[in-house]
């Protein structure tokens, strides 16, 4: 039972997330890049096709998997945050580790129901998860409490409390549900620890089907953001006929200079 | 006024922050002493409870109950419109991941030399303008408790609006941000909402900036007339300098280049014009400058604060391309004018406008390589390179520059940090133009103040009176801003440290030009 809940949230999760983020699939804006961009041949010393005089007249390669290299890389390691604020680097690091561990074990958990998985990778699986909930806790109660001290407390709204609060409560109750998985309470508490398990699960689903409504998605967020932030592609014959539907857009804005007309005819000063 | 400013203290009566010379950074090597005066009680008409300084020179401030209903209702409206995909498709995506899904982690407020200048004061930290936006949108959408949402009043918008001009928009922020989160162009919105929906931004961008390009031809007000008296001086001071006869060329159709410079140039130091000049026909390259308003200022300050001003120039630039039956269109030493014309206004023209459009940097270079005949040691002075934001991190311009730098001038010095990660000159996002009542009081002790350690550092071997020193700046603005700093820091007495262009110091090194920066 408790794996078809845990299926379901990820499922609900998974479309949330694709409703939520579609848009970005298909969005057009202006360019607004900045530099270094990883596709850029000359991305060591974050220069772009710009350099050459009469670029338009050159062909230049760009390699695409440099754009996936980065992305992982901010993912994985996050270089930027790591020079200017290490100690923050480090605890936000171990904290992710510690949900990453855990988040190995659900999955392992959720197809031991529909596979024979040996229970030697399954130990080894909640060991993992043991850990990551003490890393969970204990930079999860590191951020937390950055969070209350000013300036930090000023912006950080109660939503983003209340989610660390789950976040904490969750990794509390897995600890209890792994040291029942090793067996260390007497006999007679074991009944009592092993409603964990449930707790637990059931507090993870809730979790999970409530992540599209915070920022906890920020992890996809930040391939969004980087896609837009590495948009130098000039413009192209697919690209001008989606302009061009936008650029035919009226516009209501209220300032005297700009006409209720389109951009377009704004752009041209075209008269009535 | 207090040391550690809330968010809802925008919210608040009063000037909000007062900062002192005990708050500023430290100069290295340098004891300098900055004075702060009182505002003028003249100027209180302005809004200047922000921080005492005042970027917007309208007296806008509402008179009454009414007026300020009114000012509610605009800006509300202005909101909506703000994220509505007809009204600012142009940048309404970047700008929605932007404002959700900061973490406010902080690693972008030591990346900021505005924040950093200002001894860490709150209200310059990258993240406070953009998260005041944040919570007033997120106030009409859902629970204000839960979302720490911020209630609008007359306050919180005037200020919001003095905010928007506290921020270079040189987007090093966002190079830092572990996230790819904008402040620079969450701050950028900011200003477009004042200007597009309630007519607000400081008269040197709008009255006397875009409105007056598009009424003249130019945001300086030269017309067609003066601008050719112009060029016959500077053919005049050519020869008077260098003894060399060059006919400027202006208005040849057919040309290979049109060459497009900033106003400010012909107006202010003819010195990068007449450069340019000499460079381009020792080199006998096809080239003409166009007379016709709109062919002789490059500059489009639409990129600082409207989107719809920005497209009209561009489009007039091009119209001006088009008719000269022009190859390509090449940007001079200016910075915004470069990412205006050539990546912006990429996605917002096309075609017969979609003219090929560069950079004149690569092709300085390629002509330093090929073509001219030059002499480094004439450059053998101290020489330290200013990255310009707009062609060098916001368009990958970087290598070209300093190639030439270290061929054309033997003792060179990088600053540090350079290139993609350089610092703002204080002058960006349209501040260098902003120079009435007491702005230039903020550029020059806050926003350039990061730049000048820079350069004290780059010279720290050579501080001193006796041997001159040049500040390379491949841009207008940053040139005006750069000089009117060293003049307030007194180091052009002091240290004899001035600022020039890239192509002065080519043309410094040509063999058969003695003397030029002289
Ligand atoms: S903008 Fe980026 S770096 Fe700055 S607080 Fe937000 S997430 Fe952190
Ligand atoms: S864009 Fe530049 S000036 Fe503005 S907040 Fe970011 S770093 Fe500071």
């Amino acid at each position: 039972m408790l794996h078809y809940l845990l299926l379901s949230s990820f499922a609900m999760f998974f479309i949330a997330i694709l409703l939520n983020f579609s848009k970005y699939f298909r969005a057009v804006h202006l360019r607004c890049e900045v530099y270094p961009i990883p596709h850029e041949i000359n991305y060591k010393h974050g220069g772009s096709y710009y350099e050459w005089s009469e670029w338009w007249r050159r062909s230049f390669e760009r390699p695409r998997r440099w754009k996936l290299k980065t992305i992982l890389g901010i993912l994985l390691i996050n270089r930027k945050k790591m020079s200017l604020q290490p100690k923050h680097w480090f605890a936000t690091f171990m904290f992710h580790l510690g949900i990453f561990f855990h988040a190995i074990w659900i999955l392992m958990w959720i197809l031991c129901a529909f596979f024979n998985i040996s229970t030697k990778i399954l130990k080894m699986a909640s060991l993992l998860a043991f850990f990551g909930s003490i890393l969970m806790l204990a930079f999860g109660m590191y951020l937390f409490l950055r969070k209350l001290r000013p300036p930090l407390r000023y912006y950080v709204p109660l939503r983003d409390h209340l989610i660390l609060i789950f976040v904490l409560l969750l990794a509390s109750t897995g600890l209890l549900n792994f040291l029942e998985d090793f067996h260390i309470f007497p006999n007679d508490l074991q009944p009592f620890f092993e409603s964990f398990k449930t707790v637990h699960l059931i507090l993870y689903s809730a979790l999970i089907l409530s992540l599209p409504l915070t920022k906890v998605t920020h992890y996809i967020a930040l391939i969004f953001t980087h896609l837009i932030l590495w948009d130098n592609e000039k413009m192209s014959e697919k690209l001008e006929e989606r302009l061009k539907e936008k650029l035919h857009c009226r516009v209501e804005w209220g300032a005297q200079h700009i006409a209720k007309k389109t951009w377009i005819e704004n752009f041209l000063e075209v008269e009535k | 006024m207090k040391d550690q400013i809330k968010l809802s203290d925008v919210l608040k009566e009063g000037q909000l922050l007062k900062i002192g010379p005990e708050d500023l950074i430290k100069l290295p090597n340098y004891d300098f002493k900055d004075e702060f005066k009182e505002i003028n009680p003249e100027w209180k008409k302005y809004v200047f409870e922000l921080d005492g300084f005042i970027g917007i020179d309208l007296e806008w401030k509402p008179k009454n109950k009414e007026e300020e209903n009114e000012l509610l209702l605009k800006f509300t409206e202005g909101l909506k419109k703000l994220l509505s995909e007809e009204n600012n498709w142009t940048f309404l995506y970047p700008l929605l991941l932007s404002l959700d899904y900061c973490t406010r982690c902080k690693s972008c407020s030591s990346a900021c030399h505005v924040y950093l200048a200002s001894g860490k004061k709150e209200i310059y930290r990258p993240t406070f303008r953009s998260e005041i936006l944040r919570r007033i949108i997120k106030k009409s959408k859902f629970g204000k408790k839960l979302f720490g949402s911020l209630d609008v009043n007359k306050n919180l918008i005037l200020r919001l609006a003095e905010l928007a001009y506290r921020c270079n928009l040189c987007r090093r922020c966002v190079q830092f941000c572990p996230l790819g989160i904008d402040n620079g162009l969450i701050t950028r919105e900011i200003r477009k909402l004042y200007s597009q929906e309630l007519g607000v931004a400081p008269k040197a961008l709008h009255e006397k900036g875009t409105v007056q390009q598009l009424n003249i031809g130019s945001s300086t007000g030269l017309r067609s007339e003066g601008f050719r008296s112009i060029i016959k001086f500077v053919e005049e001071e050519i020869f008077e300098r260098t003894g060399k006869k060059i006919k400027i060329p202006v208005d040849e159709k057919g040309s290979d280049i049109l060459l497009l410079h900033n106003a400010g140039d012909y107006l202010s130091r003819l010195e990068n014009v007449m450069a340019f000049a000499i460079i381009f026909e020792e080199a006998s390259l096809s080239w003409t400058l166009s007379s016709e308003a709109f062919g002789y200022d490059a500059v489009n300050y639409g990129i600082w604060y409207d989107d719809f001003q920005l497209g009209k120039i561009a489009f007039k630039h091009l119209e001006i391309a088009r008719k000269l039956e022009v190859n390509r269109v090449v940007v001079g030493e200016c910075g915004h004018a470069h990412k205006a014309l050539i990546s912006v206004a990429d996605r917002l023209i096309f075609g017969e406008y979609q003219i090929p459009r560069e950079s004149c940097l690569p092709i300085l270079l390629d002509l330093v390589k090929k073509k001219l005949n030059l002499d480094p040691e004439k450059n053998s002075f101290p020489v330290t390179l200013h990255d310009p934001c707009n062609i060098v991190r916001l368009m990958g311009v970087v290598e070209p520059q300093r190639e030439i730098l270290r061929k054309i001038c033997p003792s060179f010095k990088e600053m540090k940090p350079n290139g993609v990660y350089n610092y703002c000159c204080g002058g960006g996002g349209g501040l260098a133009i902003m120079n009435s009542l007491n702005f230039p009081e903020f550029r020059n002790k806050i926003s350039s103040r990061v730049k000048f350690c820079q350069i004290l550092d780059a010279f720290r071997d050579v501080l001193n009176s006796e041997s001159k020193k040049y500040v390379c700046a491949p841009c207008s603005n940053c040139r005006a801003t750069i000089r009117d700093f060293l003049d307030y820091y007194k180091a052009k007495d002091k240290f004899k440290i001035d600022c020039c262009g890239l192509a002065e110091l080519i043309v410094n090194s040509m063999v058969d030009f003695d003397g030029f920066l002289e």
